[in-house]
């Protein structure tokens, strides 16, 4: 399959990483080249059952719902790029009205 | 090179417990071997040196009884960078973990400290172990100690070459997809991915969580035995752990009697000297005793597809959490989604925004069940390809690489030629199965390897053989190391 820049922009913005137009072109290539070898899947696979169901999720177990000692607060926040009285500060998202 | 350095694992537990070499010479030896190679060889991406020789004191006063408690009482190790610790920095070979101390220690790095090991620094590996070659590491890359103009291999680059360099008497790396065989076949040592659940993942910086999972990388066999025996075991922490005790640690080599898979045939593109090593490691197996039997493994090219869908898909998602917010390097931005954008533009390097892209593709509408979904089909056929195998055989020898290490920057500008490293990796990680490289010497100056396979929790077994194929291999020489690196 050969990915369109469109395709390869609506990708990026669904992803959340910007790119610059040399990125972009580089991105065109390289999935459509990579999508290319993903032919061997094969449409007999389409409808068959994933694994994910089965052999994977039955190793996963849930631990006893019972209070357990986390990260003191302070050291986590301590780790944040952009910090102001005990909370993350990001970019205002509301608008005054 | 100083007799310590060339001291086992096994070897130099007996000899700091009985007092004949003491924790604080054995990590003075191999940190002044850091110092001297490090530079140019750039395996380590910090070094741990204060608080390494601090706990070797500390060490050097316990008393015999409390020494002899310690299975890895002194041992110097190496902690590839994608495993947390509480101290250092933790980057994961990316910029926008970039300066990142984490606030806690990963269970693995728990578990070998508490039995007495000693972390000499963390390694270097690809951004966020997403590499065949270390050479996406944002730090730059390391080089292989058998011939510096050519890749130690991926991910665990650093940890492998940290080993085979003897600039680590031990390390961990993390296997996704080939990241702990694959350059421990690049670097000629003993690299293990155990079956998946059997070693902790918590603190283990996630990449493609139903696929990752932590292992030793180490000189001989026995001490991938020993290690594993203090890092495995069920962990609360870590959703997907299993219940099970560690596994045992004995001494077994003999493979009489074993039925031993041996590939019916090859892709195109093996290299002619990989064929040749494992058709002569097998029957030197035969001559040992073991039965040879025939077998097809679950297609290897689709299997790599599928890999190359369902890893790009899980760390599209677990990637998300680099935002700028938490953690982490932040560029600043008007409003929100602008600073998440900028961020992650600025702080990830090509391969990971490759692979995001990749996956983000992969899980988008539309595609989903084209991509995806077949991909989670073809790793069902896969798993159920090996239990059929399996009922035939005992374990399958087979190449760790359909290659040998090849030189820097060759394979940068074509993504699928550096992923085809993996060929014959990649489907243990899809089918949770264990999977043991061990070296068998030096063709034409580079290492060379086999890879032995087998069910869930073989790791015993595979033990076994690996050190019949030890015994028939020759011995493995130490790399001379040179100060000026490639120059």
């Amino acid at each position: 399959m050969r990915l369109s820049h469109e395709d390869v922009e609506h990708v990026a913005a669904l992803a959340r990483v910007r790119l610059t137009p040399q990125e972009r072109e580089r991105m065109v290539e390289v999935l459509s080249s990579v999508l290319g070898h993903m032919e061997v899947l094969g449409d007999e696979m389409a409808g068959e059952r994933p694994l994910s169901t089965d052999r994977i999720n039955v190793l996963a177990r849930l631990r006893e719902d019972r209070p357990c000692p986390i990260q003191d607060s302070g050291r986590l926040l301590a780790l944040g790029p952009n910090t102001r009285a005990g909370q993350f500060v990001v970019p205002r998202i509301v608008q005054d009205i | 090179m100083s007799g310590l350095l060339d001291l086992t694992l096994t070897e130099a537990v007996r000899a700091t417990r009985s007092g004949s070499v003491s924790t604080s010479e054995l990590v003075s030896a191999y940190l002044s071997r850091i110092g001297r190679f490090n530079g140019p060889y750039h395996i380590l991406l910090e070094v741990l040196e204060e608080s390494a020789t601090q706990r070797a004191h500390e060490l050097d006063a316990l008393s015999a009884s409390e020494r002899d408690r310690l299975p890895l009482y002194g041992v110097p190790v190496a902690v590839k960078d994608n495993l947390v610790m509480d101290r250092g920095s933790t980057t994961a070979g990316s910029r926008i973990l970039e300066g990142y101390r984490a606030p806690y220690n990963a269970t693995v790095v728990e578990r070998l400290e508490r039995a007495g090991a000693i972390v000499l620094g963390k390694t270097n590996l690809d951004e966020f172990a997403m590499g065949s070659s270390t050479e996406h590491s944002a730090y730059g890359p390391t080089l292989n100690p058998w011939d510096p103009t050519r890749v130690p291999g991926g991910s665990s680059g650093g940890s492998a070459a940290a080993v085979a360099g003897r600039l680590s008497l031990a390390a961990l790396g993390s296997d996704t997809g080939g990241s702990i065989r694959q350059p421990a076949a690049y670097c000629g040592v003993v690299g293990l991915l155990p079956t998946y659940g059997r070693v902790s993942r918590y603190g283990l910086i996630a990449f493609a969580s139903s696929l990752d999972q932590v292992g030793p990388i180490t000189r001989t066999v026995d001490d991938a035995a020993v290690l594993l025996r203090v890092m495995a075991g069920f962990d609360p922490r870590d959703q997907t752990s299993l219940r099970e005790p560690p596994p045992d640690v004995s001494d077994e080599a003999s493979v009489r009697g074993l039925r031993l898979g041996i590939l019916s045939s090859y892709p195109e593109g093996v290299d002619p000297v990989v064929r040749a090593t494992l058709d002569h490691m097998t029957r030197a197996l035969a001559d040992a005793g073991a039965r040879l039997v025939s077998v097809d493994l679950p297609d290897p090219t689709r299997a790599l597809a599928a890999y190359y869908v369902i890893a790009p898909a899980e760390a599209s998602s677990n990637l998300s959490r680099y935002d700028g917010v938490r953690y982490g390097k932040r560029k600043e931005a008007e409003g929100l989604y602008a600073l998440y954008d900028e961020t992650r533009a600025a702080g990830f390097g090509p391969e990971v925004k490759n692979r995001i892209m990749l996956g983000t593709f992969a899980l988008s509408a539309g595609y989903y069940d084209a991509y995806y979904g077949r991909a989670t089909a073809v790793r069902k056929a896969i798993a159920d390809g090996y239990d059929r195998i399996f009922e035939r055989v005992d374990a399958i020898v087979c190449p760790t690489t359909p290659d040998r290490p090849f030189p820097l920057g060759e394979r940068l500008s074509d993504p699928w030629r550096m992923y085809l490293s993996d060929l014959y990796t990649v489907s243990l990680n899809l089918a949770g199965l264990p999977g043991l490289s061990v070296p068998v010497g030096l063709q034409e100056g580079l290492p060379t390897a086999v890879q032995v396979v087998g069910p869930r929790l073989s790791e015993p077994l595979l033990f076994r053989i690996g050190r019949a194929i030890e015994r028939a291999a020759a011995p493995m020489p130490a790399p001379d190391l040179k100060e000026g690196g490639a120059a």
